[in-house]
């Protein structure tokens, strides 16, 4: 593999390691983003959302992966699980 | 320094220390390899030239963050930073469960040294320019990270310069134990760096990502501390859980 692709994969893999748990994240991300633009929700509304939107993700996403699956689709690739 | 903005320089020195020492133990193991097979000129010379490249990627993003407006700044850097730490969490949590197989900087460096031995054997005339780009390799790819984590840990208020400090104290402190021992780092707690990293990395997500969205935090940089317990208590609590799932599945 060349050099930048190289750098490039290693740059996305710093970020994107469980997809489930990535996507969860904007997608959280996304929902506090309307929640405190659109309807102008208080502090602890947009700000609980938040944290307890990546808490609850986190749970999720390691849930997901600890689960046993018969076929053989882990959701951490197998090269994130080599480092 | 005030109390408060200690509290958000002093984890932002520990976060970066604490990662960047991962990364450099990663990229040592793959220069010792080629230092200790091929010899320390090609180590150095990629390792040097590693560096270059980076010093360079440093000086082209540094600029540019100047320009972005603080708020964009604060939300980009914090969602990166969430998703940084949350993989790392992630991982880290999955490891201490016994999911996922802990990394062995014996076998990585077993396993480089392999490589290079194959590579001898077949052509020993471009070996050094092989062993050359193989360190280039390991420091140039660890080291993006490490400036990836110096620029999302500092970069949100102004503590670039505590973060880099960080990032060096890290460096110093493997080439010295690493100079000194000449062997891979083994004794390094790499999962626990990564469960204590991922946490504090998590909570300055969330932190910088509320403060790009405009959410005013009870608290301020105190609210910092909440953010760490709730990670860690989830964390630890998901430990748990996913050792419970591993341990059902295993009987």
């Amino acid at each position: 593999m060349s050099l930048p692709r190289a750098v490039m994969r290693e740059v996305v893999g710093l970020f994107v390691g469980d997809q489930f748990i990535a996507a969860a994240t904007i997608a959280v991300v996304g929902i506090v983003a309307i929640l405190a633009k659109a309807t102008a929700a208080p502090t602890m509304v947009t700000g609980g959302s938040l944290l307890g939107g990546c808490l609850g993700a986190l749970a999720v996403g390691v849930w997901r992966a600890a689960r046993p699956r018969k076929s053989p689709s882990p959701s951490i690739s197998n090269r994130e699980k080599e480092r | 320094m005030e109390p408060a903005s200690w509290a958000v320089a002093a984890p932002a020195i520990g976060a970066a220390f604490a990662a960047s020492l991962v990364e450099v133990v990663e990229a040592f193991t793959i220069v010792l390899a080629v230092g200790t097979i091929q010899g320390w000129r090609p180590a150095i010379l990629g390792s040097i030239s590693a560096l270059a490249f980076l010093a360079a990627l440093i000086l082209a993003l540094g600029p540019m963050l100047d320009r972005v407006p603080l708020h964009l700044l604060q939300l980009a850097i914090g969602i990166l930073l969430l998703l940084f730490g949350m993989r790392w969490l992630c991982k880290a949590i999955l490891r201490a469960a016994g999911v996922v197989a802990l990394h062995d900087e014996i076998a990585a460096f077993d396993a480089e040294a392999r490589h290079l031995q194959d590579q001898a054997q077949r052509r020993q005339d471009r070996l050094d320019w092989i062993a050359g780009v193989t360190a280039f390799k390991a420091v140039a790819l660890e080291g993006v990270e490490v400036v990836f984590i110096v620029i999302a840990v500092g970069a949100g208020r102004g503590l670039l310069w505590p973060a880099s400090l960080g990032a060096i104290a890290a460096f110093v402190l493997v080439l010295a134990v690493g100079v000194a021992i000449h062997r891979p780092l083994a004794r390094v707690p790499e999962n626990s760096l990564k469960f204590g990293v991922g946490v504090m990395l998590s909570s300055f997500g969330v932190f910088w990502t509320g403060e790009g969205l405009g959410i005013d935090w009870p608290g301020h940089d105190l609210a910092l501390l909440t953010f760490v317990a709730a990670f860690l208590l989830v964390g630890l609590l998901a430990t748990l859980q996913a050792r419970r799932i591993a341990a059902r599945h295993a009987a």
